[in-house]
């Protein structure tokens, strides 16, 4: 994990074989219970991940903003009180926090190009395979950007809330480009669309709150949409407790 | 026939493309798809019995996924086994021989790149005896337009993933009800409701491809 950090911005590449890869949980998120999927799909998936690295070029990083200000439910971020209209969710868990973090992370459009290639030669079964590594590799890199912050916020006694991000929590997507606009320009070269959405495709953004009454919760309950693979985690999850 | 019909169905319920396929695990060295509807050919079936055997197949693994008891990996390996007999019947689609039941116009909307769901939905409905035109992501409304000009009476279906783009759905409905009055447009993906698709006009919505596939039946029973 290089890492290249100022007083406000933390930069980071990864490689692929530095995020944890775990077929079963990936398995798992595709629906199967336990020993229920096709054994086909274990092997193909670690054909994959075992083919991914050279394809993943991974970025992330953060900027940490210290001035922030509540206006009812939108956030008033640095000198120029950029207002992120967080929504009630959001603006629910972070009204404590002291700071905050504004995120992006990408794996660029290799596994993008990969699996868009196996389905236009016909092999969708692959194609989505790959897509959904892709889903995953994203996700865990930004773990691991989530966690790095985490352990130099506790040093200093401080906790970190989860990560949200434009289109969940009733946070409107459109907002992507306000929150892009106080990152660096082309931070870890993601770049929006009209329509708000990052290219590469397979990249995430987001905000995390910073301050001693952070908490983590389990954003399902705020989500409305019923049939989304980690509502059933989170189900799964609730029913083992 | 029928026992034709049924083993074909298997096939492609179970994902099973050809005889050198491994999956499913149980069927391993047993005649697939391929074999089936190229045996069936040459023993003189009807080719339509073939397209039987695949709808019947698609409807039992969409049936299942719509429930939960199947997910996007089986039903991609059934889509598999599908088009490896639909491939048998390419000539006598061109022919007119094998009639399909109707035309599906397909996309992604504008400003929207996502296209698992949309070929998911695409996948389901051929195997339900359809034809699909299949436009690709972002896909403007002038695009639409032109396919249903080139494909007349046939039905349209828009995916979105993206709340920012499942708007740009209702400007294109209003233009193609302009253009097209009779055209029936459903819309599907993520963030779409039932409530979105009644709001914006839309003909039709299903949260799964097998909904979209009962949708079609009925519009063409």
């Amino acid at each position: 994990m290089i890492r290249s950090t100022t007083a406000e911005i933390a930069e980071f590449s990864l490689s692929f074989d530095e995020i944890e890869h775990d077929p079963a949980g990936l398995i798992a998120l595709l629906g199967y219970r336990d020993g229920e999927a096709p054994e086909l799909l274990r092997t193909v998936l670690e054909e994959i991940i075992s083919d991914a690295g050279d394809r993943c070029h991974i970025r992330g990083g953060y900027r940490h903003i210290s001035e922030i200000e509540w206006r009812e439910t939108d956030l008033c971020l640095g000198r120029d009180k950029m207002a992120l209209a967080t929504g009630k969710i959001i603006a629910d868990e972070l009204q404590r926090a002291e700071s905050v973090a504004l995120f992006a992370c990408t794996i660029g459009t290799g596994l993008e190009t990969w699996s868009k290639r196996l389905m236009n030669d016909g092999d969708f079964f692959a194609g989505y395979l790959v897509d959904a590594v892709a889903s995953l590799t994203v996700e865990s890199a930004m773990q691991k950007i989530q966690d790095y912050l985490e352990r130099e916020q506790q040093d200093k006694g401080l906790r970190i809330s989860n990560c949200y991000s434009p289109g969940n929590c009733g946070w409107p997507v459109t907002e992507q480009h306000k929150l892009f606009s106080l990152l660096p320009d082309n931070f870890c070269g993601i770049t929006l669309t009209d329509s708000s959405l990052m290219l590469p495709i397979k990249s995430v953004s987001g905000i995390i709150g910073i301050g001693p009454a952070m908490r983590k919760v389990n954003t399902c309950q705020f989500c409305d949409m019923k049939r989304c693979v980690y509502r059933r985690r989170f189900e799964k999850s609730k029913q083992e407790i | 026939m029928s026992d034709f019909v049924e083993q074909l169905a298997l096939c492609v319920e179970r994902g099973k493309v050809n005889k050198e396929s491994l999956y499913p695990p149980d069927l391993k060295g047993q005649d697939g798809a391929d074999e089936l509807a190229k045996q069936a050919l040459e023993r003189g079936l009807q080719p339509d019995t073939i397209l039987k055997g695949c709808i019947l197949g698609m409807d039992r693994i969409g049936s299942k996924f719509s429930q939960n008891k199947a997910f996007v990996p089986e039903l991609l390996m059934a889509a598999k086994a599908m088009t490896a007999a639909m491939d048998h019947l390419k000539p006598f689609f061109q022919s007119g021989e094998v009639k399909r039941k109707g035309t599906l116009i397909i996309g992604t909307i504008a400003g929207d790149l996502h296209d698992i769901g949309k070929n998911l939905v695409a996948m389901v409905v051929e195997g339900g005896g359809f034809e699909v035109v299949d436009l690709g992501t972002d896909v403007s409304t002038e695009k639409f337009l032109a396919a249903i000009e080139a494909h007349p009476g046939s039905i349209v279906g828009m995916s979105a993933l993206l709340t920012t783009t499942m708007v740009n759905m209702e400007s294109a409905i209003r233009a193609i009800k302009e253009k097209y009055p009779d055209t029936m447009v459903l819309v599907g993906g993520a963030p779409v409701t039932q409530q979105f698709a009644d709001r914006i006009g839309a003909d039709g919505y299903s949260p799964d491809p097998q909904g979209a596939v009962a949708i079609l039946n009925k519009k063409v029973a």
